[in-house]
């Protein structure tokens, strides 16, 4: 159901205006499909920035942020299928791929119990392209934001 | 004049597949809609699940799909991946290992053609007895043509001296951009930048400049916030990365090496054309040059819009590509 400038998805909202985008807006307006706010976790349903799978490690950066407020990335895990990584854990899984058309699911521990009412979420996923080296050596790495609010 | 055979890469229906409006199978029976003898180009980490250890259920429900929709596997796309870990980047040479692992899914999947996406004249030379022991052809991509782009012509001096008839290039015409598609551009101001901005750095690169004046144009521009000089100067950045000015006569230089064309476009206009890169000349060096490889629709729009009907578009370029062909010389 669409609202004004932004898109409803049960208690998802994704402000389409105000997605930040690195490459595309359309990677940047799908990049979480869904937040939900419990008791001390925020869960988070999140797609790979990019039109092929890539290996995991590839996931240079992942952040989130609730209400302005940057959450531990020591608190974050992200899990693909039986797996599940932290997000310094990232680095090292060279041997799992990401299917492009697979949703992680993102764990973050709070620090304390949200208060009742709504709250704004965002995320940024920074993606490194394997096969964008310049002449440096350096791979490219693909940035994109999104920014959603969830109710509690 | 040779016939034409068209094809589309399926990288045009990215946008749906991303979105999962469409799956693989649902891709080549659209493809196979818009008319008999289709070729298909994939991209293995784009349209397997399996990928990269691509198993078996894959291979037959792709080839099962190919059978009963009539599309043809022309060319298969892997690519050299020299940052797959983030501990070490390999040199070009090193990445070239990877590609057995593609070629031998490429050859199961039934492409006898498999596109590397760069190269260096070092790569060629590990290319060369690699594409002899796999007997399948191997064709680099080719972002750039040779008359702006030295290493362009440095890859097809290589080809000369190799001679080596399983290597050739892939022509993507996105070499040859006229004007910064209007799609990016309106992706860009939704994403932020200000139309002011992106008004400046489209006007610098349409005039040939070099990206350092497309910045100080933006930097130039008064009331504007550090957010949206700093989103107008990326957006320069992109634009010069994705939009090389090549020119038309440098395709005529390829053709010795030319062994397929991914004919790109962004959005076309009211009349059925791609107002960013001309195609009447481009088809015309084809035709009027003997080319005899496929000519596969490349529909990248989706990246920028989703509003755009990719199988419209798909449907609509490959009519004007074949009402360009038979123009009388």
């Amino acid at each position: 159901m669409a609202c004004g400038a932004a898109v409803w998805t049960g208690d998802f909202c994704c402000f389409t205006a105000e997605v930040g985008c690195r490459t595309t807006y359309v990677f940047a307006r799908h990049l979480v499909e869904s937040a939900v706010l419990g008791d001390g976790v925020l869960h988070l349903s999140v797609r790979l920035n990019w039109y092929r799978s890539l290996p995991l490690c590839c996931v240079e950066r992942l952040e989130v942020s609730l209400d302005g407020v940057p959450l531990a990335p020591e608190g974050t895990t992200l899990t693909l299928g039986a797996g599940t990584w932290t997000v310094p854990g990232l680095a090292g899984a060279d041997g799992t791929w990401w299917p492009v058309l697979d949703t992680a699911r993102v764990r973050v521990a709070l620090g304390a119990v949200p208060d009742d009412g709504p709250h704004v979420v965002e995320v940024l996923v920074g993606t490194r392209i394997p096969y964008l080296v310049d002449r440096d050596g350096h791979a490219a790495v693909i940035v994109d934001r999104a920014r959603a609010e969830v109710a509690r | 004049m040779s016939s034409l055979r068209l094809g589309v890469v399926l990288f045009s229906l990215g946008g749906p597949f991303w979105q999962r409006r469409l799956d693989l199978t649902g891709c080549l029976e659209a493809i196979a809609s818009l008319g008999p003898d289709q070729g298909i180009e994939l991209t293995g980490a784009q349209s397997l699940a399996s990928y990269p250890a691509v198993s078996d259920d894959d291979v037959r429900a792709f080839r099962t799909a190919v059978d009963r929709t009539g599309v043809v596997p022309v060319s298969y796309c892997a690519y050299l991946e020299r940052a797959r870990s983030r501990s070490r980047v390999l040199t070009p040479v090193e990445a070239v290992g990877q590609l057995e692992e593609e070629i031998a899914t490429a050859r199961r999947l039934g492409f006898g053609m498999v596109r590397v996406n760069t190269a260096t004249p070092e790569v060629l030379r590990a290319l060369a007895p690699l594409a002899e022991r796999t007997a399948v052809d191997l064709v680099v991509e080719l972002a750039a043509e040779p008359r702006t782009d030295p290493a362009t012509g440095a890859l097809l001096a290589e080809l000369d001296r190799l001679a080596c008839p399983r290597l050739g290039v892939l022509q993507d015409f996105s070499a040859f951009v006229r004007t910064v598609p209007q799609p990016f551009l309106d992706d860009a101001a939704a994403g932020g930048a200000p139309a002011a901005g992106l008004e400046a750095l489209a006007a610098v690169w349409s005039a040939g400049r070099p990206v350092g004046e497309a910045v100080d144009a933006v930097l130039c521009l008064p009331g504007l916030s550090p957010a949206e000089r700093g989103s107008a100067v990326q957006t320069a950045h992109i634009a010069y990365a994705l939009f090389p000015r090549g020119e038309v006569a440098g395709l005529g230089d390829v053709l010795p090496h030319l062994r397929h064309v991914q004919a790109k476009f962004f959005a076309l206009d009211d009349s059925g054309t791609e107002p960013c890169i001309p195609y009447a000349e481009l088809v015309a060096v084809l035709r009027d040059g003997g080319y005899a490889g496929r000519v596969h629709s490349e529909f990248e729009g989706h990246l920028w819009s989703d509003d755009l009907d990719a199988m419209d578009q798909l449907r609509r370029h490959q009519r004007d590509i074949s009402r360009l062909w038979q123009e009388t010389p």
